[in-house]
């Protein structure tokens, strides 16, 4: 094991590093949510992060220790070479996969099936606000959630692992009672159900929604865009267009290992860094 | 042209840049690219300080480098700079005119001047004489000082306009009551 390597284990085991590895596999997205961090929408410019570049990395990953790969976007599944790309990332490390799970009909899930078969697990991640259409909808979009009421159960169906996250304006969100009853219909185990706060970066802010989140309030989550490398996944966001810069680490995305130094160094420099993170998912 | 981050966008990589407020629009700019600005700070600092070379001489390759680069902003910077190191009104005019007066600069300083212009104003090759004029005034070591001086030079003067990047207010107030601004 290289000396990195040993460190990055050493950090992961004390819990001030993640072990997953996040990628932002692009910016674009059909939905336009009201507290988007990166400003995402169907006009949104792609920046994506290339095939050959997601597959480089999740190898260099594995190499350095990290025990998971996290794509996100955007939307993701936007991309048509995502199953592709997903397919060769997920032969490297398990895989979790951000969506608005949106665009899962029968004949994109029949088409992702090549994802099941590989020797790690791939997860999805769908986003869902409310158990109330009108409230959901609200925030993410005309007909939102009767598409993610369609797609949890045809996922499930296929064997896929599914997470649904609610996005909450509220600081400290604990419960949702009737998110829950409705989760639970659908057949998505209970350790899989998440609520996770609004955090103000992005459209947030403009929105005036959500609740501070810096490097001293956020976990270290190695995360690389097109644009670099950030501390975490609520870093590369965008403001009116613009990249908000006080989370970039540098702006190389490889070699891995020089990103990953570079975030070392930042750990051992100030310690005070992630001393009581909170995590992406 | 480009935004000058401030501590507040500041990138975690650089942030010890900004601790101390607002810095200079060099590092303020260069802070999109944190790992350049790491890099290139470091080295632009020891290029352009005293090390085999003294603080006069150093700043007679900037200002002179500037000058002939037409820099505005560097020009302005290190006028005031040179006052700092020393160096008289007379002198820092001289240095900012087309032609230097001979009587003004010792020697050793006419030779390196001469080597200045050289660098800054042609990609020609240098001769064998202009060679051993400057090895009869300076050692090894102190060629090696005003050759990467003077190249760090060139480089952030290209930087700085082409940035258009402004001068400090405090530089432009000095500039302004020596007569030396525009």
């Amino acid at each position: 094991m290289s000396g990195l390597a040993a460190q990055l284990g050493a950090a992961m085991e004390a819990g001030r590093l993640s072990s997953r590895l996040w990628l932002y596999s692009n910016y674009h997205c059909n939905l336009a949510c009201t507290y988007c961090l990166t400003e995402s929408s169907p006009t949104a410019p792609p920046r994506q992060l290339t095939k050959d570049r997601m597959v480089a990395l999740a190898r260099q990953a594995k190499g350095l220790g990290f025990q998971s790969i996290g794509v996100t976007g955007g939307e993701p599944f936007l991309r048509p070479d995502l199953v592709s790309v997903l397919t060769t990332i997920a032969t490297e490390l398990p895989l979790l996969v951000l969506t608005n799970g949106t665009l899962f009909n029968p004949r994109r899930v029949a088409a992702m099936q090549p994802l099941l078969a590989g020797p790690n697990g791939v997860s999805l991640q769908i986003s869902l606000d409310s158990a109330r259409a009108e409230d959901n909808d609200a925030l993410r979009g005309a007909d939102n959630f009767q598409r993610v009421a369609e797609a949890v159960p045809r996922l499930l169906a296929a064997g896929f692992h599914v997470r649904v996250a609610a996005t909450l304006d509220d600081a400290h969100p604990e419960t949702d009672p009737e998110l829950q009853r409705l989760l639970d219909s659908w057949g998505v185990a209970r350790e899989d159900q998440l609520l996770r706060p609004v955090v103000h970066r992005g459209r947030a802010v403009m929105n005036t929604m959500g609740v501070e989140a810096g490097s001293a309030q956020l976990g270290a989550e190695l995360t690389l865009t097109s644009a670099g490398a950030f501390w975490s996944p609520f870093g590369p966001t965008y403001r009116e267009g613009k990249l908000e810069t006080d989370l970039l680490l540098v702006r190389r995305t490889e070699p891995l290992s020089g990103v990953a130094n570079a975030l070392m160094g930042l750990l051992n420099a100030r310690p005070e860094l992630a001393s009581d993170p909170a995590g992406f998912v | 042209m480009i935004r000058a981050l401030t501590p507040a966008d500041a990138p975690l990589t650089v942030r010890s840049f900004f601790e101390g407020g607002q810095p200079g629009p060099l590092t303020a700019t260069m802070a999109h690219v944190p790992e350049l600005l790491n890099a290139t700070m470091p080295f632009v600092g020891t290029a352009l300080s005293p090390a085999a070379l003294n603080f006069r001489e150093k700043e007679l390759i900037i200002l002179r480098t500037s000058v002939l680069q037409r820099c505005r902003y560097c020009v302005g910077t290190h006028s005031v700079v040179a006052l700092q190191a020393k160096l008289s009104d007379a002198e820092i005019e001289a240095l900012r005119s087309p032609e230097i007066p001979a009587d003004l600069f010792s020697d050793r300083e006419q030779v390196l001047l001469q080597w200045v212009d050289r660098l800054a104003q042609t990609a020609a090759p240098l001769t064998d004489d202009a060679r051993k004029e400057l090895l009869e005034h300076f050692e090894e070591h102190e060629v090696v000082d005003l050759l990467i001086c003077s190249g760090a030079t060139v480089m952030l003067n290209r930087y700085a306009t082409a940035l258009e990047l402004p001068m400090a207010a405090a530089h432009v107030e000095v500039l302004t009551e020596k007569g030396w601004l525009g």
